[in-house]
């Protein structure tokens, strides 16, 4: 049975010393070593995995040998459809991406694989060049496992060098060409119809590591941009948070994208920050706010002012289900910080309110401190970076001496005393403690929320 | 830049911070022990509380201290962009007034360009034309002056922007990277801080909602208890008062019965005091429906405060559940934690095992391997040194020495290992090999030489004292005496009544068990006591071993002094548990291969043939080569004596011939010159003999 026992013989046979040779060719050859047909089985189907898969009818603790052990260059369209949530994705994860933090993703890996190649995918697609084959077969693929896409980049088409004689041209009929430049980026229409699970999409109309191929064109979004998105966004039905940042938003995009969401479904959030929505677009948003369920609205750095404050104002007068608004860094001056203080005078949902660097001034917190001795419903304030003054110091302190509601409230940089603002925060601080000795299920809650 | 002041100036404030929140952590207990005094109801309360608000206070500063810093960044930030927002609109409001200047003072120079236009027409003479011209020329080169110079400030501005673009970007990615910094360093501390935090957190809530419980508890205990009590009270009440009432009824039938025999008596006489003495009947039966009413009244009161109870019970009960829900929903999500990270730790317990496996079978095969290879090794190597022995042999026989076999039997014998495999049981074998080992061991220690000499003259002298049964008993009881205390009391009481015998048997048991001895154990123990005895014998007696016998009788009946009994036994015990040990180990790991054995074995082999016979082989073979290289030229000399040989003889026969041709020559010449004397036939007969040398 074994080679070195068979090799005793050569006392007997003259030709002993040839039947040593054949352990000299290979001495670590034993049949000792070999493993046990179970698991030679199972390494046969694995190696074999892709000609005949056989997967569902094995046991749970075969199901895990055959996962650790199956290529990970199994095609996609393949391992998609016999693999469920388990180590096998987890092992293509960590092959792709260092940094895996499944907890993002509902502990699920297969979800995190769709979604972060689906996000890659998008990123490196190139209008024009890419097809959009290769997005669409990945959707049919992936369309029940995404439930988030956080897009942090897209690029434009690639620009053919133009010869002067085209220059001129174009410079000629520019005025005409603007729109059908064909700068336009990804068509979401192709995608986000197909997605029935998808519920946060976070887009950036950028492209990231530019270098010295910096155009601005290249950080905004064209006008067929805009109402392809637009169109795409209202197809979608389950889409609950929309964020759309730093991708100069201008105030002709942002009414067009609000058009199409104004009788969208299930939109509870909406993130606008960091664009250059003025007045115009400021007014739209607060139409939008009459008529939809928006919960949640951040408008962070933009570039409103009065007007459309006052727009945002008169909505949120009649609004009862807006629960956080974000106004920082606006420019909404007395005139918008007023009216959003009036405003607040007849809404009894708002909890969240964030005026911080607007440039208001004492007179906004004087009518805040009117409300806020009036309204119990206000928890947290910001006003910080704002030249409230002496006087605004003064108002506040009074309001909060009879408020019991609002736990946090940030007057940073404001030019009040800093006795006075000690003395505010004490007053918030124990707003809070009396708060969570009150309720302390509700804060649970809000918590598992 | 002051910006980027304001930002150092952050960096140091965490420290600053956490004392701030050690001291509103201070403050803040402070003030928990004095609100539930105020409040101050039942201790049990206010120590709840307490705990509650602690838990709380340092919950909400954790929270605090979280927001706290990104807040600041934030609005750090915030002002920077406020700023940088109006440091740009002033600079557009500026560049536009000043462009907006410019256009006006250029306006006006055109309109007094275009009056001087005016002006030209009218002029004819060529030499007014021309100054005329020469100073529409020079304002023209003003107003082109003054754009220039606007062009040239403008991109100077410009210029000064970018550098300042610049620097600004510069600035940013140092801030950048010190907030890095930052935000590394206060996430470590956080981060360690939050985990001393959380585990003094849990614990906290843990006790809290134990006490919880137990209060909980203890109330509804008290409650349903005092609830039985008032309704048991009640009860009673209600019985006492039926008892009563019967009572009474009881009197009263009995007053009419005798009231209805007298009227019976009077009963024609007196109808009508029996009408009247009915009227009082009845007016005492409406007293006692009254009275049966108020009873009624006093139960409903009853049931009326029962309710109450019981809303208070429903109350109770609810909040209990309230507990419970929140109970679950944490118990969920910890079990949902716990079943994902149980999942994990099972597959990778499983490939934990997995490896195991294939480790042990490796080992195994392994060591199998080494053993077939050592074996066939062995084989070879016999082989090899019977062929040497072989070649040995026909040396001697060539050199005509007598040559015997060395040591048959050795080479007849397998090896170690061989002889190893051959035995059916290897175990018997490994004492075999351990054996030699052991005398090996004992003749190299000469120090201990002398102690084990004695051991084993003494374990032939304990052959003898173990047929003396009688001794051991002795021995054995003296051995139960002396470690009496070893033994329950419980067992002692148990062996009263037994025989003797019986009773130092059990004894025995119960001691070996205590001292986690076995019953194999039992006679080298013996031994031991033995020995110690013998020692005792020779520190008294020495020598004379005709008086031994006696003295063993003698001892017999004094045996062993008590005293030595105990530090014998534990010397035993010392002794077993370190030879137990050891053969623990040895039965744990791999079979220890005796190496001296083998060594021996090989050593044995490797001098089959020894230096003398190599010597002899040397010279032999020096020998022998000379006596080759002499063959050698004798061989290259053999050919040539051929030769000649060869030579010789050719010519002899060619002598011969010649001497016969010169016989029949002179035979014919005498006939010849018998015949005719010439001359010619001398040149013929050397022709021929010629031709036939050439042959």
């Amino acid at each position: 049975m074994n080679l070195p026992r068979s090799c005793r013989h050569s006392k007997v046979t003259p030709r002993g010393h040839k039947m040593r040779r054949i352990i000299a060719e290979d001495l670590d050859w034993s049949l000792a070593t070999v493993s046990s047909l179970s698991n030679l089985c199972l390494q046969c189907i694995v190696n074999n995995f892709e000609e005949k898969p056989i997967y569902e009818e094995l046991t749970s603790s075969e199901k895990d040998f055959i996962q650790n052990r199956v290529s990970l260059s199994l095609p996609l369209h393949f391992a998609a459809n016999v693999f469920p949530d388990g180590v096998y994705w987890k092992r293509r994860c960590e092959q792709k991406w260092k940094v895996c933090d499944v907890s993002n993703y509902g502990e699920s890996w297969k979800r995190m694989f769709f979604e972060r190649q689906l996000e890659n995918i998008i990123e490196l697609f190139v209008p024009g060049i890419t097809e959009p084959k290769t997005v669409l077969d990945m959707v049919t693929l992936c369309k029940d496992h995404i439930k988030k896409l956080n897009i942090a980049q897209l690029l434009p088409p690639v620009k053919e060098p133009q010869t002067e004689d085209e220059e001129q041209a174009t410079e000629l009929t520019l005025e005409n060409e603007d729109d059908k430049s064909g700068m336009d980026h990804f068509d979401f229409r192709i995608l986000l119809d197909k997605l029935t699970n998808l519920e946060e999409l976070h887009l950036v109309y950028k492209v990231k590591s530019c270098g010295m191929n910096f155009e601005w064109s290249m950080f905004e979004m064209t006008n067929r941009d805009c109402e392809s998105l637009a169109k795409a966004l209202k197809s979608c039905k389950t889409l609950k948070l929309f964020r759309l940042h730093l991708s100069h938003l201008e105030d002709k995009k942002c009414r067009l994208l609000v058009k199409y969401l104004l009788d969208h479904p299930s939109l509870r959030t909406l993130d606008f920050s960091h664009n250059v929505i003025g007045d115009s677009g400021a007014r739209a948003i607060g139409k939008l706010l009459t008529k939809s369920k928006l919960e949640i609205l951040n408008l962070y750095d933009n570039n409103i002012g009065g007007p459309g404050a006052k727009a945002i104002a008169h909505a949120l007068s009649k609004n009862t289900t807006l629960v956080s608004l974000n106004l920082c860094l606006n420019r909404l001056n007395d005139e918008g910080g007023q009216a959003i203080c009036k405003a607040l005078l007849n809404n009894k949902t708002l909890l969240h309110l964030q005026l911080g660097a607007n440039g208001v001034t004492w007179l906004t917190a004087l009518s805040l401190s009117s409300v806020l001795a009036q309204n119990n419903t206000l928890k947290s304030i910001n006003l910080s970076c704002n030249t409230l003054g002496e006087v605004g110091g003064n108002a506040l302190e009074e309001a909060m001496s009879h408020n019991t509601s609002v736990t946090e409230c940030n007057i940073h940089l404001t030019d009040i005393e800093e006795r006075k603002v000690s003395v505010i925060n004490q007053m918030v601080w124990n707003n809070q403690f009396r708060k969570q000795e009150t309720s302390p299920r509700e804060k649970n809650t809000e918590n598992a929320n | 830049m002051e910006e980027a002041d304001k930002v150092h100036e952050e960096a140091p404030e965490p420290p600053v911070l956490s004392d701030n929140q050690e001291d509103k952590k201070g403050a803040s207990s402070f003030k928990g022990k004095e609100d539930p005094t105020e409040e101050g109801n039942e201790e049990l309360k206010t120590k709840m509380q307490e705990e509650k608000k602690d838990v709380n206070k340092r919950i909400m500063s954790l929270q605090k201290r979280l927001t706290t810093l990104v807040t600041n960044i934030q609005t750090a930030a915030d002002a920077k962009e406020m700023e940088r927002r109006s440091g740009m609109e002033d600079n557009c409001r500026i560049r536009d007034e000043r462009l907006k200047n410019d256009a006006k003072a250029c306006q006006e120079k055109v309109e007094e360009i275009r009056k001087g236009w005016s002006i030209v027409n009218q002029k004819v003479v060529h030499s007014e034309l021309q100054s005329v011209l020469d100073s529409q020329q020079q304002l023209c080169a003003a107003v082109i002056e003054d754009k220039k110079k606007l062009i040239r400030d403008l991109q100077q501005e410009r210029r000064v922007k970018e550098d300042q673009y610049l620097k600004n970007l510069r600035r940013l990615d140092e801030e950048i990277k010190l907030m890095l910094d930052r935000m590394q360093q206060q996430f470590q501390n956080l981060s360690k801080a939050y985990s001393e935090e959380l585990t003094q957190l849990q614990g906290v809530y843990q006790q809290e909602i134990e006490v919880l419980l137990a209060k909980d508890k203890a109330k509804l205990d008290k409650h349903m208890k005092e609830h039985w009590d008032t309704e048991l009270e009640s009860l009673m009440e209600r019985r006492r008062m039926v008892e009563e009432s019967e009572k009474t009824v009881h009197d009263v039938m009995l007053e009419n019965t005798t009231k209805i025999k007298l009227m019976q008596l009077e009963e024609n006489a007196k109808s009508q005091a029996r009408l009247r003495e009915q009227q009082q009947m009845k007016g005492k039966s409406v007293v006692l429906n009254l009275k049966q009413l108020e009873h009624g009244n006093k139960n409903a009161a009853y049931n009326a405060k029962l309710e109450e109870m019981k809303g208070k019970i429903l109350g109770t009960s609810k909040e209990v559940k309230n507990l419970k829900t929140k109970y679950a929903k944490q118990k969920d999500k910890f079990m949902k934690q716990r079943q994902y990270l149980s999942e994990v730790h099972k597959r990778s317990r499983q490939h934990y095992e997995r490896m195991q496996k294939e480790v042990r079978y490796t080992t195994a095969a392994d060591a199998r391997k080494f053993e077939e290879m050592w074996v066939m090794m062995e084989e070879e190597v016999t082989q090899l040194a019977e062929k040497a022995l072989a070649i040995d042999s026909l040396i001697c026989k060539h050199l005509g020495l007598a040559w015997e076999r060395p040591s048959a039997a050795f080479m007849e014998s397998p090896g170690p290992r061989r002889s190893q495999e051959h035995d059916t049981n290897p175990n018997s074998h490994l004492l075999q090999t351990r054996h030699p080992s052991h005398c090996s061991q004992r003749m190299m220690d000469a120090s201990v030489g002398p102690s084990l000499e004695r051991d084993s003259e003494h374990s032939t002298g304990v052959e003898e004292g173990e047929l003396s049964s009688e001794t051991l008993m002795k021995v054995m009881e003296l051995l139960c005496d002396e470690t009496g205390f070893l033994v329950e009391d419980k067992l002692r009481k148990l062996l009263v009544p037994m025989e003797k015998n019986e009773q130092t048997i059990v004894k025995l048991h119960s001691l070996f068990a205590v001292l986690g001895l076995k019953e194999k154990d039992l006679p080298k123990l013996l031994h031991e006591f033995l020995l110690m005895y013998e020692r005792q014998q020779g520190e008294r007696t020495e020598g004379a071993e005709a008086m031994e016998n006696s003295a063993t009788a003698d001892s017999t009946s004094r045996l062993i002094k008590p005293n030595y009994v105990l530090p014998t036994l534990r010397r035993f015990l010392e002794q077993h548990r370190k030879r137990s040990s050891s053969h623990q180990q040895s039965s744990l790991s791999h079979p220890a291969r005796d190496t001296s054995v083998e060594e021996a074995y090989w050593d044995r082999l490797g001098n089959i043939i020894t230096e003398e016979k190599l010597k002899l082989w040397d010279a032999a073979e020096r020998e022998l080569k000379q006596y080759e290289e002499v063959l050698m030229d004798i061989s290259v000399l053999v050919p040539e004596t051929e030769l000649l040989r060869q030579q010789n003889t050719e010519l002899r026969m060619q002598l011969q011939q010649i001497l016969s041709m010169l016989n029949s020559l002179w035979l014919s010449a005498e006939g010849r010159e018998k015949k005719s004397r010439t001359r010619k036939s001398r040149p013929s007969t050397t022709t021929s003999s010629i031709t036939q040398c050439s042959l």
